[in-house]
């Protein structure tokens, strides 16, 4: 019997390594699949035009071509070059950010801390207009920045982050609720007031979920497109998005894209993406995973 | 979860309300002037008339009816309903399978999630730019690859039959983070079910059906909800990689809304095509919601 028993569990581990490897396979094979595309763009960038188009394509270039001086000089002609593109898109960005992460944590700290007559139901329709797409608002939100006499400006960006974003707003109540109570009230006992407790006590202890906004913000910000376009029409003013944009639609009337040098531009807006996702990854992680439980 | 939850003083609970609400401020106040004023305003432009240039006009319901008409706006719609069909059960299907692989103690499993969920935050015109790279007929990834086997690759974006295949395409690549809230929701389904299962003779297929799908419903709910509401929304791929085009075979809803507004300058027209969106949204959202009860299961997910 107890041959029998060894036998059963050998092939038992057996199996689960032959299953194990198997899914490692699949999961890299899918991986390389993922990164695909970010090895062409990468290949791409470092090309001259004429290797850029050819077919069969070589994946390490040869001659490697340094590009970014060629890319800084087709960028030059919209309005403050590249540089100034990134710059005014940090601009914004940061602004953003900064008023994303405040709003959004002050907000979620009156819903989570305090009682008072409808707050869920206020939060409820607050949640519930995360599913108004941006285009519903927009043209009537236009037309007011307009009469302010905004159009034009960063404002209509970096205003609207000011007054809380519903999604953002969820995922900090959400972590403000595990947050105990007991701290609030000793700190009420010692005469701390709200704002003290908010900023000393919640806010320090909240720094994984700010971490989120922060990152989620500036992703969503860094990356955007419609609200610019709308928005901004002067060329010295534009974010790299439109100044991609620019290109691209250029590029659609010209008989041959510089595709290499769009890559690089590409790969160059992307890197500050990819790098503070490299680094804060577990926040972004924890903050899908969040949102997506709720049930 | 209130703070004076001994002293039921009227004053203070007065109090805590008052700062309560100041707090939530800035929210309400965003709430009213970004979200249900515009609406409300959409709704009345949308029975205008308004070149931008001049003062709009009054038209009733001309819009609507026009809008009825227009084929132009017919075929946003199917333009966008078919890339939903399209892409929504494609990535549910391969955000699970993806998920129950990933579901495992392996190690360097963390590595693939990264690794998966990092198209996701690559978003925006770079993305865009690049995937119409990959997508060029001639020197693209896609038919570089092809070309290895000696097939030749379609026209991708410049054709009318691929156009939306190649959206789906795309967005399949950034199915990371669905993947994430399946991996989180699979590892919520208590070990106890399987085993009970196990004990009655049940084979890997029955299990799934009969533990893991209905375990995931809930989430597979939330998922399609905001899947849907990201379809209708779709801008950026579409202006940067085909502007619509090849004809109309890509001319997305919001697409269509954008061109009419600030090319066409017809505010009046394009307010009423984004109340048409609203309407369309928010009845999709409503649907499933008050559809889930039949097919969304909470037994678990209630003890969390």
């Amino acid at each position: 019997m107890m041959m029998r028993k060894s036998v059963f569990w050998l092939s038992k581990a057996k199996k689960k390594l032959c299953l194990d490897v198997v899914v490692y396979l699949i999961l890299s094979l899918v991986g390389f699949l993922v990164l695909l595309p970010l090895l062409f763009m990468i290949s791409t960038a470092f090309k001259d035009l004429a290797q850029a188009y050819e077919v069969p394509m070589r994946w390490i270039p040869h001659p490697f071509r340094w590009n970014i001086p060629k890319a800084m000089a087709l960028v030059q002609q919209y309005g403050s070059g590249l540089l100034g593109a990134y710059w005014n898109t940090l601009v914004i960005t940061l602004s953003t950010l900064v008023g994303q992460v405040f709003s959004c944590s002050l907000v979620a700290f009156g819903f989570s801390r305090f009682r008072f007559r409808g707050r869920d139901a206020i939060f409820f329709l607050f949640l519930a207009t995360m599913i108004v797409p941006y285009q519903v608002t927009m043209i009537p939100t236009y037309i007011f920045f307009s009469w302010l006499g905004w159009i034009n400006t960063y404002k209509p960006l970096i205003i609207p982050a000011y007054f809380a974003t519903p999604f953002y707003v969820f995922l900090l109540r959400q972590f403000f609720l595990t947050i105990p109570m007991e701290l609030d009230e000793s700190a009420r006992i010692d005469g701390a007031g709200t704002l003290v407790i908010f900023s000393r006590i919640i806010l320090p202890l909240s720094k994984p979920a700010l971490a989120t906004v922060a990152l989620f913000s500036f992703t969503a910000t860094w990356n955007a497109l419609l609200a610019p376009l709308v928005y901004i029409s002067d060329m010295k003013k534009y974010t790299i998005s439109l100044v991609l944009n620019a290109l691209a639609s250029v590029g659609t009337l010209m008989t041959i894209v510089p595709y290499h040098l769009l890559m690089l531009l590409s790969l160059m807006t992307m890197i500050p993406c990819i790098v503070f996702y490299i680094i804060g990854q577990r926040y972004y992680i924890r903050g899908i995973v969040m949102s997506g439980l709720k049930g | 979860m209130v703070l004076n939850q001994h002293n039921k003083s009227s004053s203070l609970a007065k109090r805590e309300a008052v700062q309560g609400i100041l707090c939530i401020l800035p929210g309400i106040i965003g709430l009213l002037v970004f979200m249900i004023a515009p609406i409300m305003v959409a709704f009345f432009l949308s029975f205008t008339e308004w070149p931008i240039l001049e003062s709009p006009r009054w038209i009733g319901i001309a819009n609507y009816v026009e809008l009825l008409r227009d084929s132009l706006f017919w075929t946003s719609l199917k333009v966008t309903l078919l890339y939903t069909l399209g892409a929504l059960p494609l990535g549910i299907v391969v955000s699970i399978t993806l998920a129950i692989l990933l579901n495992r103690s392996l190690r360097g499993i963390t590595f693939f999630r990264v690794l998966y969920y990092l198209p996701v935050i690559m978003s925006g015109v770079a993305v865009s730019v690049l995937w119409r790279w990959i997508f060029n007929p001639d020197a693209g990834l896609i038919n570089q690859i092809l070309g290895y086997f000696h097939i030749e690759g379609p026209l991708w974006i410049f054709s009318e039959k691929w156009v939306l295949p190649s959206f789906i395409l795309m967005s399949v690549w950034a199915m990371g983070g669905m993947m994430l809230i399946y991996l989180a929701a699979l590892q919520g389904i208590p070990q106890q079910l399987y085993e009970a299962a196990e004990i009655d003779g049940a084979n890997i297929w029955q299990k799934f059906w009969r533990i893991t799908l209905p375990m995931l419903t809930p989430t597979i709910f939330f998922n399609l909800v905001m899947g849907l509401i990201a379809s209708f929304q779709i801008f950026t791929p579409a202006w940067i990689m085909t502007q619509g085009g090849p004809g109309t075979a890509s001319l997305f809803y919001v697409l269509y809304l954008y061109q009419q507004a600030f090319i066409s300058l017809r505010m009046g027209y394009a307010s009423s095509l984004s109340w048409i969106l609203f309407l369309l949204v928010v009845s999709a959202a409503l649907l499933i919601f008050k559809t889930r009860a039949r097919w969304v299961y909470y037994e678990v997910e209630r003890s969390k």
